[in-house]
């Protein structure tokens, strides 16, 4: 599998960690430079001149909202999810290492086979965190193990990282777990049959892919946003209506008188300010014409003036 | 963020969303993924048969449920590895191999643990510690006040027996006073940590010559120790505008500034 990765511009600094923290996993993948608005329409491209089969794409909007997406390029599937819960190496101090380039086993829970988008899940998962096989930079033995969890609730991925330990004990040999590294949690948006559908790119092929399934109890964090500025819209109007009420603040009616003499003051300001332009405007044409005119002058009179100065040095 | 409980419904409902259609097209499309080989050396996934379900709210149970899975699916995974001979321990190295993780301090749990631990028996002993101070020097105080009603009440007595005369009362009561404070100076600890530390804490309540600073020491004691030091080491700083090997310093054989041996 080849894999390529790749991050939008205006990621935070925590993502960044996990990002460079996850490429440690990845010692075959190819890093991409970060991509800007231009580029996102162009994924398709940038992956076939990289010669890659895979795509793995971290989108960070509005400094708080990760996307990532993975999708198999040339034809297949790729699926959007919002990552959310994220805790670094660096963070968290972990006990466990491992050694780079050791392939994982990656275990998935029971809920991968409830359903047939998340079968198709869990094998984009394979696809993006697996080394593969006889790779030149791959260790011939098991070191560490990547779990994936779904929860029943909400269908949010759980992905944890394990090193393996096996003591000996004469016959008997214990294995023991130590958390290595990252920690985050998915959660499934959609599978789009098609190149992933990054929302800056607008005019791209993507958008008439077809979605083949959307996840029906995922909120998007913008309508979690407006929901809390709309209670808290709510509160202060209650507040507001209640001091009115009290006798402490003014009426509707009132302050509507002095907001209207605040518009008519702004909208003759606006009007003024439209005159003036329209005046620089008509300006400047006639001074394009008379600069016209006069351009056509001096060069007939240049060439007067320099047989006049040529025949006076002379 | 967690998610509210209201449910809320997509502004454009996709026609394609939920609808046979798209589970016939998703049957096709993870078909072309899996392909027709299945090896487990291609992708080593280890599917588990059965999983417990885990609140996602409970962090420390949920944890614990998926170590026990990664547990099983490590076994499970070690009897496919020993047919295909895959070790699953590394071979011994020249060099050491090269580690995700490269200069990292390993956060010892168990010892921070303990720590935490020593840190708040000391709290709580000083706590304890200092209610029972507290208790001491109420019973002082009341000792006292009674050492000068006595004190009052006997000099009423003489006064009645010594009718006319003065007789002087505050004597009586300094005395009963003092009495009673070297009695009770030996319920106070002296030198121990946590003794210092409150009588550094409560020495607002105690009168001027007996006040004791951070380190446990009075203003005289304090004092007495700097002269010393300021003696022997002179009194710090850069040492601006002094004169040095001056004529009469050169003659002379008083230590200097700086002592120099005569080796």
């Amino acid at each position: 599998m080849k894999l390529l990765t790749a991050t939008s511009r205006g990621i935070s600094s925590r993502v960044r960690h996990l990002y460079e923290d996850l490429l440690h996993f990845l010692p075959h993948a190819k890093k991409e430079k970060k991509l800007r608005r231009e580029d996102e329409e162009m994924l398709l491209q940038i992956v076939e001149s990289r010669n890659c089969d895979f795509l793995m794409f971290w989108e960070c909007r509005k400094a708080h909202d990760t996307f990532l997406h993975l999708s198999s390029l040339p034809k297949g599937p790729s699926i959007k999810f919002q990552v959310v819960d994220i805790h670094t190496m660096g963070e968290l101090r972990f006990k466990g290492n491992a050694i780079k380039g050791t392939r994982p086993i990656l275990s998935f829970d029971s809920g991968f086979k409830a359903s047939n988008q998340f079968a198709i899940i869990e094998e984009m998962l394979k696809r993006a965190f697996q080394i593969p096989f006889k790779h030149p930079k791959a260790h011939p033995y098991i070191d560490r193990i990547m779990q994936f969890n779904v929860s029943p609730e909400d269908g949010s991925i759980f992905v944890r990282n394990y090193q393996i330990e096996t003591v000996d004990k004469g016959r008997k040999s214990e294995t023991l777990l130590h958390e290595i590294g990252p920690r985050f949690t998915l959660l499934p948006i959609e599978i789009i049959d098609g190149p992933p559908f990054t929302r800056r790119a607008t005019h791209h092929k993507s958008a008439e892919a077809p979605v083949l399934w959307k996840n029906a109890s995922y909120v998007p964090p913008s309508v979690i946003e407006k929901e809390i500025v709309a209670k808290a819209a709510f509160t202060h109007q209650m507040r507001h209506e209640q001091s009115v009420k009290a006798g402490l603040k003014p009426r509707g009616d009132e302050l509507d008188k002095i907001d209207s003499v605040w518009r008519e003051a702004r909208s003759r300001k606006m009007e003024l300010q439209k005159e003036e332009d329209e005046i620089k405007d008509e300006e400047e044409e006639l001074e394009e014409e008379e600069v016209g005119e006069e351009s056509g002058e001096e060069e007939e009179d240049s060439g007067e003036e320099e047989d006049e100065e040529s025949s006076s040095q002379e | 963020m967690k998610q509210p409980d209201k449910k809320i419904r997509w502004k454009n409902n996709h026609p394609v969303f939920g609808s046979i259609q798209s589970n016939t097209i998703m049957e096709r499309v993870l078909a072309t993924l899996i392909g027709s080989k299945s090896n487990f050396l291609n992708y080593q996934a280890i599917d588990a048969k059965e999983s417990k379900s885990f609140d996602p709210e409970d962090d420390t149970k949920r944890e614990q449920i998926f170590l026990e899975e990664a547990l099983c699916s490590v076994s499970a995974a070690k009897k496919l590895c020993d047919s295909i001979n895959l070790p699953f321990k590394p071979p011994e190295f020249e060099e050491e191999p090269e580690m995700v993780k490269k200069d990292f301090a390993p956060r010892d749990l168990d010892e921070e643990r303990i720590e935490s631990g020593r840190k708040e028996r000391m709290r709580r002993e000083i706590l304890k510690f200092g209610k029972k101070l507290q208790g001491i020097k109420e019973k002082h105080k009341q000792q006292r006040k009674k050492a000068s009603e006595q004190a009052i009440e006997q000099w009423k007595e003489l006064r009645r027996s010594q009718k006319g005369k003065r007789v002087d009362l505050s004597e009586l009561v300094y005395r009963a006073e003092k009495e009673i404070e070297k009695e009770t100076a030996s319920h106070l600890p002296k030198n121990t940590l946590v003794g210092r530390k409150m009588r550094s804490r409560f020495s607002k309540g105690v009168s001027g010559d007996e006040r004791r600073g951070k380190k446990g020491l009075t203003h005289e004691e304090a004092k007495r120790k700097r002269m010393q030091k300021n003696k022997r080491y002179g009194y710090g700083g850069k040492k601006r505008g002094i004169k040095r090997n001056s004529a009469s310093s050169v003659n002379s054989f008083e230590m200097p500034l700086k002592h120099f041996s005569q080796k």
